[in-house]
């Protein structure tokens, strides 16, 4: 998956991605992707539309955070 | 026996995650991580059997929830940006109304002050006033004793600002302003079209101040990065939060950028995620930051914070957020200077200074069992300096005639790397010693301790008990 990093200042992600300046695209694997998209400094970059698709805008992933899924449980004891 | 079925995890993989909640207990996922030494966030879901008589002897059968807690104390160094959000939530949102975030003049017009000024003066003297014009923002000294403040008057080689500075300055301090062009019309936030009077100097790729700060807040700064130029439109990256007049100035600037914690009735809430070695997640939401201590002893040993936090909620992350630090260096004490009572003290070996907001969790029918508010009743300012003994009495290292004659005075206590590397500073307007020991010993050098108490002056520019300013290369607010 391709995302890309909106923050302001470069970080050093602890991961194989390492340094990211703003702005800047990177692929991480589709199954660590959970991981990353979460964040609110993390988008996920559109697919490139398809020959037979050009003039459609590819569909803009949804954030797990918009989502409301950056959990998996909620504790909520009764 | 065989051995347990699972893979053990690492301690060292494990991390602190932090992100600022736009709605008090809404889940963030972390964006900024403190690399830390401790994390002792847990729950307590408020477990109790009540004792009670029914013809048995067992003294607890039935097994009931009250009031659940999520606490702990989160400990490691500080740094100049990695998980600066903890001050946001210790002593108040960053950017406030006339607080906003200050840039590094590009071009600046410097100068010198021509005569010391003292605290609260509104009146400086340059030693040339050329450049320096009504409306214009003046940058005044450098380091934990900057000051920037909106031009309102000049005669001569006199400058006059809208706010009362904070801090004395002696005189020769370097001061500085600058201009670029200024708005041609009216902004209403938010919105990411600017159309200056001139954009001569600016590029894509540019960052531009707009504005300047005045403490009522009818003026807040933004510092934007300019991602297009048509003509005299620029595009931002960013929409603007505060509305800005037409003919407000815009100033190109570099970093580092200024960033005010103004203390707040109101605090920030954060998630925290404790990340357990790299495997899972227990995501903490609503979480508010009770004490704030800092110690920045003598060693070798980073300068270090603990924050006690208090929180809502508690959830599993089956996958933990992506680790990502800011590649910067925390602070040492060599880098450590206390401006105490008006001077710079090079006698010191240890600061410790505490925040304490008084956290009160406070419990309601919401039909879950952690506290529906935590709110930070008070802000309470103290803590401890240690200093070699020179004097009971003398004008800078007389501690003891202060305790004893209840000398009130400035604290400014500031973290400093080289090579603008980043700043962080604290200021206590005032502050009164109120223990003063001396622990002698044969094979000792004689050593004073001091304790000291903030108070919030009465009168004066600073009406606060503390406020905390970053210097760093972060231009958004935290």
């Amino acid at each position: 998956m391709r995302l890309r990093y909106t923050g302001a200042i470069p970080v050093m992600f602890t991961t194989a991605v390492g340094e990211v300046e703003p702005d800047a695209e990177f692929d991480v694997p589709d199954d660590e992707a959970d991981a990353y998209t979460g964040r609110p400094d993390i988008e996920q970059v559109p697919d490139a539309p398809a020959a037979d698709m050009q003039g459609a805008a590819p569909p803009k992933r949804r954030s797990a955070k918009a989502d409301g899924l950056t959990s998996d449980t909620t504790t909520t004891a009764e | 026996m065989s051995f347990p079925n699972f893979v053990e995890k690492y301690g060292s993989l494990s991390a602190t995650g932090l992100a600022r909640e736009t709605t008090f207990g809404s889940p963030i996922a972390a964006s900024t991580f403190l690399p830390m030494a401790s994390n002792t966030m847990e729950e307590d879901p408020g477990w109790f059997a009540p004792h009670l008589m029914q013809g048995v002897r067992d003294y607890q059968i039935y097994n009931l929830y009250g009031e659940a807690k999520y606490q702990g104390a989160i400990a490691g160094p500080l740094f100049p940006s990695n998980a600066i959000q903890l001050l946001s939530a210790a002593v108040g949102s960053d950017a406030q109304a006339g607080y906003g975030v200050v840039g590094t003049y590009s071009t600046p017009t410097s100068t010198t002050s021509n005569g010391a000024t003292v605290a609260g003066a509104t009146t400086i003297t340059l030693t040339s006033a050329s450049g320096f014009v009504t409306g214009q923002q003046i940058t005044i000294d450098t380091g934990q004793s900057t000051e920037v403040r909106l031009i309102s008057n000049v005669v001569s080689t006199t400058i006059t600002v809208a706010d009362a500075l904070y801090y004395p300055h002696a005189s020769g301090a370097t001061v500085t302003t600058a201009t670029t062009t200024t708005l041609n019309g009216a902004l209403t936030a938010p919105t990411t079209t600017v159309v200056v009077t001139s954009a001569t100097g600016i590029v894509t790729g540019s960052f531009i101040q707009i504005d300047v700060n005045t403490v009522s807040g009818a003026k807040t700064s933004e510092v934007r990065k300019v991602t297009n130029v048509v003509t005299n439109t620029l595009t931002i990256d960013t929409a603007i939060t505060y509305n800005h007049a037409n003919g407000a100035q815009v100033i190109l600037v570099t970093t580092p950028y200024m960033h005010t914690f103004a203390q707040a009735n109101t605090l920030p809430s954060l998630t925290v995620e404790k990340n357990l070695g790299g495997f899972q997640s227990l995501q903490f939401a609503g979480c508010r930051v009770g004490k704030f201590d800092l110690k920045a002893p003598v060693g070798n040993t980073a300068v270090e914070m603990t924050t006690d936090f208090s929180g809502q909620s508690v959830a599993t992350l089956s996958t933990p957020t992506a680790v990502s630090v800011v590649n910067e260096l925390p602070y040492v004490f060599a880098e450590a200077n206390l401006n105490f009572f008006g001077s710079l003290r090079t006698d010191v070996t240890n600061v410790n200074a505490v925040i304490d907001n008084g956290l009160k969790e406070t419990y309601t029918y919401s039909n879950q069992h952690g506290p529906s508010f935590i709110t930070p009743l008070i802000v309470h300012g103290s803590g401890s300096v240690d200093v070699v003994f020179d004097s009971l009495n003398d004008t800078t290292y007389g501690d003891f005639n202060r305790l004893a004659n209840g000398t009130l005075g400035q604290l400014q206590f500031s973290l400093i790397h080289p090579a603008n590397g980043g700043t962080i500073a604290f200021f206590y307007p005032q502050v009164a010693i109120n223990k003063f020991a001396n622990d002698l010993k044969q094979e000792e050098v004689v050593m004073s301790a001091l304790t000291w108490e903030a108070t919030r002056p009465l009168t004066g520019a600073a009406l606060f008990t503390v406020q905390a300013v970053v210097f760093n290369s972060t231009y958004i607010p935290y």
